[in-house]
């Protein structure tokens, strides 16, 4: 019997503890359930009120390199800015001059390359009132719009009474060099409104002379680094009659890297012939003999010649020697205008009818001949790649791309390249302002040119009172540090 | 751009495993859409099946779609395709919930599909895309971490952007 019972109570432990275990099983189960549920409902309430730890994540398991992707693909400077200041992150991934060189190699290796945004600006200027005309064109570079302003209001940021007159002088891709009052020179930003003013030269060496000529020219390679910049104004220049045949011309130049301004005087050899030669009587013509100076890689092109123009003068400012404390000679040399360019060309008349202008980067020449009552003729050179030693006057550095008749065409004057498209040029024609597409002779309007702005007697000759800039918009507006 | 010769060979199948184990069965033609894939199958020759460890069987699955939208349209006749190509890829990333778009995004930069890249980082641009900082943090749940003072330095020499 006591086995029995042994037996039979260890059958009654043994159901016993399983019904515990059972028991405690359910429990226990009951016990995962409900901390799971809690855990749940911890997770859903934490995911609800703090997402940002969760989505954040997913925004920092991308690489850099696929951010980078998405930043390169913003459209405009404006996000970009604006993303850097989101948080630390994007901030240092912003943040130029690496970055800066990225969005280049992109943009210029997804675009055609040339297809910057780039603005015209005119800017016509008698004594009293200088009025802005600008074109502007889009990365596509079809839609074009133009506006007219006093030069004054849309450079307004200007630390100077509205009453200064306020005038344009130069530009280098985004920038401008501006004068007010003559003698004051700025160079701003009218996208950041960031400005330097560059302060005044210490004597007036040469009072009589006015500048004649104008440019702002960065490093070329500034985007690796340099941010070293000019400002030449060119004050007196000649051919000069000696054994040597040389250009001489005096300018101020301005330093970015002492801030100073210094006296320049270059002679330039040529190989022009003597008949060539001018007197040149300064009060009479110093003054009024403008000289469009263009840039293109650093280097400064203008047209050389007072009554008659005789060749382009180029020189690098930033290669130059330092002949005193105060003076300095630069390194240029002469270039003989092309076979077949209009040799009788007076420079008081040629503005609009011949154009030095930068096109893909390349300098190119133009020149607008009126042949008939209705008909014009169009020629334009392109400068051949063209070192500084090949010897200028033993081979023709020139190019024709373009000889073509404008017909129909009673009165016009050329405002400026396109300076990504080597096939059309802005022209004015009849009040207008129109795309010119030189192959196929369409005109594509652009806008009213403003002629009113000008006095009754000035219009008629409105060509000579026009100074055009063409500014291409980098991906990135530059910077200006004061 | 297509080539003429892709109707005369014979199409070969492409086994493509996910990490979650999920298997793909797919032509040669789309799956070298992919450059990794492509590369793979240069390299190895021989070698049908090809595992992925890195990529989610889901999202694998759709970057593959994709691949044959593309490869499919290439090889029915040239231009108007890229119409298509367009407005197809305009679907496929219309709807997507950032979480697959960030996972789609690693899988097809893993898998080298640079095409298929390009649409979704421009995708991501696009909702970054004339936003305000803080509608840029909004959209992507991010928190600032400037200290006190630096995101204002950061604005003010920057006023431009900011009006």
């Amino acid at each position: 019997m006591a086995s029995e019972d042994e037996s039979s109570m260890k059958r009654r432990i043994r159901k016993m503890k399983r019904e515990i275990d059972r028991k405690e099983g359910a429990v226990l189960k009951e016990c995962f359930k409900r901390l799971r549920q809690l855990h749940d409902q911890q997770r859903k309430r934490e995911s609800k009120t703090n997402t940002t730890d969760h989505q954040c994540f997913m925004m920092s398991t991308l690489s850099e390199d696929l951010l980078l992707e998405i930043f390169l693909r913003l459209p405009n400077r404006r996000s970009l800015i604006r993303c850097r200041t989101v948080c630390k992150r994007w901030f240092s991934l912003l943040s130029p001059p690496h970055f800066i060189l990225r969005l280049n190699q992109f943009r210029y290796h997804r675009n055609q390359p040339w297809s910057l945004p780039f603005e015209i600006t005119t800017t016509s200027t008698t004594t009293t009132r200088s009025v802005l005309f600008s074109v502007k064109a889009s990365n596509n570079s079809k839609t074009t719009t133009s506006t007219t302003i006093s030069t004054s209001s849309y450079l307004n940021f200007l630390p100077c009474s509205p009453d200064h007159h306020v005038v344009i002088r130069a530009s280098f891709q985004d920038l401008l060099l501006v004068s007010v009052s003559e003698d004051d020179y700025y160079i701003c930003n009218p996208f950041t409104k960031q400005w330097l003013a560059l302060g005044p030269m210490e004597e007036q060496r040469l009072p009589q002379d006015r500048s004649s000529g104008f440019a702002l020219v960065f490093e070329p390679n500034r985007m690796l680094g340099s941010t070293r910049f000019r400002v030449v104004l060119i004050r007196r220049c000649l051919f000069r009659k000696t054994h040597q045949r040389t250009y001489d011309f005096i300018a101020s130049v301005y330093c970015s890297e002492s801030g100073n301004w210094l006296d320049l005087y270059t002679s330039v050899p040529h190989a022009l012939q003597t008949q060539y030669y001018e007197r040149v009587d300064h009060r009479d013509h110093g003054a009024r003999a403008t000289h469009d100076v263009v840039t293109s890689n650093g280097v400064l092109y203008w047209l050389g010649g007072f009554r008659r123009f005789k060749g382009i003068i180029a020189c690098d400012p930033f290669c130059h020697k330092e002949a005193s404390m105060k003076t300095f000679k630069m390194k240029g040399h002469f270039i003989n205008l092309p076979v077949g360019f209009s040799q009788k060309r007076r420079r008081p008349n040629s503005k609009g009818k011949v154009q030095l202008g930068v096109v893909r980067g390349q300098l190119r020449l133009l020149e607008l001949i009126k042949l008939n009552q209705a008909c014009f003729g169009l020629k334009v050179w392109e400068l051949v790649d063209y070192g500084d030693d090949i010897a200028p006057s033993t081979k023709t550095p020139w190019l024709l791309v373009h000889d073509v008749k404008l017909k129909g065409v009673q009165n016009a004057f050329v405002l400026a390249f396109h300076p990504n498209n080597d096939n059309a040029i802005f022209v004015v024609r009849d009040r207008k302002v129109y795309l010119y597409v030189i192959g196929d002779g369409k005109y594509e309007e652009i806008g009213e040119f403003p002629f009113d702005e000008f006095d009754e007697n000035v219009k008629r000759r409105a060509a000579r009172y026009v100074n055009v800039f063409t500014n291409m918009q980098p991906s990135w507006p530059t910077p200006i540090y004061a | 751009m297509s080539s003429s010769s892709t109707t005369t060979t014979t199409t070969r199948l492409l086994m493509l495993k996910a990490s979650d184990g999920v298997t793909f069965e797919v032509e040669e033609a789309v799956a070298t859409k992919l450059g990794a894939i492509n590369n793979m199958v240069e390299e190895e020759g021989s070698e049908d099946l090809i595992c992925l460890p890195n990529v989610n069987g889901k999202f694998l699955g759709m970057v593959l779609e994709w691949c044959k939208k593309h490869a499919n349209n290439n090889t029915n006749s040239d231009k108007g395709n890229d119409e298509v190509n367009k407005w197809w890829d305009k679907e496929f990333v219309m709807d997507l919930d950032q979480n697959t778009l960030y996972h789609l995004l690693m899988a097809a930069d893993y898998l080298s599909g640079t095409e298929l890249v390009d649409l979704l980082t421009e995708k991501v641009a696009s909702m970054i895309r004339g936003k305000k900082v803080e509608e840029i943090r909004e959209t992507f749940k991010i928190k600032s971490d400037f200290l006190p003072g630096q995101e204002e330095e950061i604005r003010k020499k920057n006023s431009w952007a900011f009006e």
